[in-house]
């Protein structure tokens, strides 16, 4: 191997100098690339996903019918559901064919009830989910899809873990 | 009497506040300019664009542990950044910042002290900066610090020639060491003209002298750590950066004073022409700093001995005969 210095002559290296100052001097007049993050944030592409997050009805109630099968899905285990019901009350206004399906009327006399099973919990672990999306493409009710939300952070690990509310929240 | 000394101790308060105010500052410039270079933004929460960002900083290394390793000499350990400080603010003294003024019938030449030997009364104290780092670099008992310390002794002894013969066109040309009797020289045209090499030769000289990045080897970050100032912490810490950015505030200056005419300029007042031109060069050497990788040790050597010196020591020669040609 050729160790020896490659000598230049002074005029080719001066050239260099003048060069390299020239590149810096032009990269100073440039607007600069970064930005104030907390502040300013990234346009991030319509088309962006994230993490998981619930949809719901226009009236407010989930869409989520506890089928498990997001559950199910879940190459991380992340998702876990605990199917139950909801009562809404005496007052809730419930539609003809909600009022027609009678399927959980041998739970408990009373209940006021669309007749479907809905997740008493819901919870994703956004520490363990991956966001693979494939809960949201097996959902049969979509509800549960991605959103744009990729601002995370939790001090402890128990606050990674996405309840009802969470997720509804959450964009 | 009694006016020429409240006078001094003015000038003298004024020049010990701008410097050490300007020192802070020019952290932050030097930060702003390096992100600006690199395409970043540099400091922006403390204050507007970050501008309170000196005075957190010294806040934040005022109340810094102190460490002092257990094996130190002490004395010596605390001494070397006062020492490294105390000359770079002391050069200032003989540089001319501004024409006479007339204050109550007096006329008060605004410079602390013109001495008649001024030149090489900078060029003394500028090389007991070493002394600094030196005793910084052994007092602190570490292979790190010993090697800063080592390496920037051998490199500001090679520099310091190019840097004193590179003036030596200055004074051949003024005929005088006196730096008040230099910049009225230079009323007509600056000395840059004349000495464009012994420009550039001290731009260079004086960037090794101060430690900065294309030769600052001392404390090689990649190499041996931070070099002398490996294990100091808190003030101390912050004396060594007072002291370096100090030293190029007063570098600029008497850059602006040898070649670049001092305060002379038409239209602003004196004392702003003279801020304006050492800010400038303030920039050339930050320009520099954020162009340049650092040189390997023995090219940092080469280059000085092999490649400034003959330059400086032609430069001369040159300088002597146009000067007689042009005589006779």
């Amino acid at each position: 191997m050729n160790t020896q210095k490659q000598e230049k002559s002074i005029l080719e290296i001066s050239k260099n100098f003048l060069i390299g100052l020239k590149t810096t001097i032009k990269t100073f007049f440039q607007k600069p690339v970064t930005f104030q993050y907390p502040k300013e944030h990234l346009r991030i592409a319509e088309r962006f996903r994230a993490f998981p997050h619930l949809n719901v009805n226009p009236d407010g109630s989930l869409r989520c019918v506890s089928c498990i099968l997001c559950e199910t899905v879940c190459p991380s285990e992340a998702i876990k559901i605990k199917t139950g019901y909801v009562d809404y009350g005496i007052e809730h206004e419930l539609t003809e064919r909600q009022k027609q399906n009678h399927s959980l009327d041998n739970l408990n006399k009373g209940i006021y009830n669309d007749g479907r099973r809905h997740p008493s919990s819901f919870e994703i672990d956004l520490l363990r989910c991956i966001c693979c999306g494939y809960c949201e493409e097996i959902c049969p009710e979509e509800a549960i899809s991605l959103g744009a939300d990729y601002e995370v952070a939790f001090y402890t690990r128990d606050e990674g873990i996405y309840g009802i509310d969470k997720l509804i929240k959450s964009r | 009497m009694l006016f020429w000394l409240i006078a001094e101790v003015i000038k003298i308060l004024i020049v010990f506040a701008g410097l050490l105010l300007s020192a802070a500052y020019l952290t932050l410039l030097e930060r702003k300019i390096a992100a600006r270079i690199q395409n970043r933004m540099g400091p922006m929460e403390a204050g507007f664009h970050g501008f309170l960002q000196p005075i957190a900083d010294g806040i934040k290394l005022f109340f810094k542990e102190d460490i002092i390793p257990s094996e130190a000499n002490k004395f010596l350990f605390i001494l070397a950044p006062i020492l490294v400080v105390i000359p770079a603010l002391t050069t200032f003294a003989v540089i001319p910042f501004g024409a006479p003024i007339k204050i109550m019938g007096h006329i008060v030449p605004l410079q602390i002290t013109d001495v008649n030997v001024g030149i090489l009364f900078i060029l003394a104290l500028t090389s007991l900066g070493v002394y600094g780092v030196v005793i910084g670099g052994w007092a602190s008992n570490s292979k790190y610090s010993l090697l800063g310390g080592i390496r920037t002794a051998a490199q500001m002894v090679s520099y310091e020639i190019a840097l004193v013969l590179s003036i030596v066109g200055i004074i051949m040309i003024a005929g005088d060491l006196s730096l008040s009797k230099i910049v009225s020289e230079q009323s007509h045209i600056w000395f840059v003209v004349y000495q464009p090499v012994g420009f550039l030769l001290y731009l260079i000289a004086s960037t090794a002298e101060m430690n900065r990045v294309p030769f600052d080897i001392g404390e090689a970050e990649g190499e041996i750590v931070a070099g002398f100032h490996t294990e100091y912490s808190s003030m101390e810490f912050a004396f060594y950066f007072i002291g370096e950015y100090a030293q190029m505030v007063v570098n600029s200056a008497v850059i602006t004073t040898l070649f670049l005419g001092g305060w002379q300029g038409p239209f602003l007042p004196p004392v702003i022409w003279f801020l304006i031109k050492v800010f400038f060069v303030i920039l050339i050497y930050l320009w520099l700093r954020w162009t340049y990788p650092r040189l390997r040790y023995d090219e940092l050597m080469d280059f000085g001995w092999k490649f400034l010196l003959p330059i400086a020591l032609a430069n001369i020669i040159v300088t002597g005969f146009v000067m007689v040609l042009l005589k006779g």
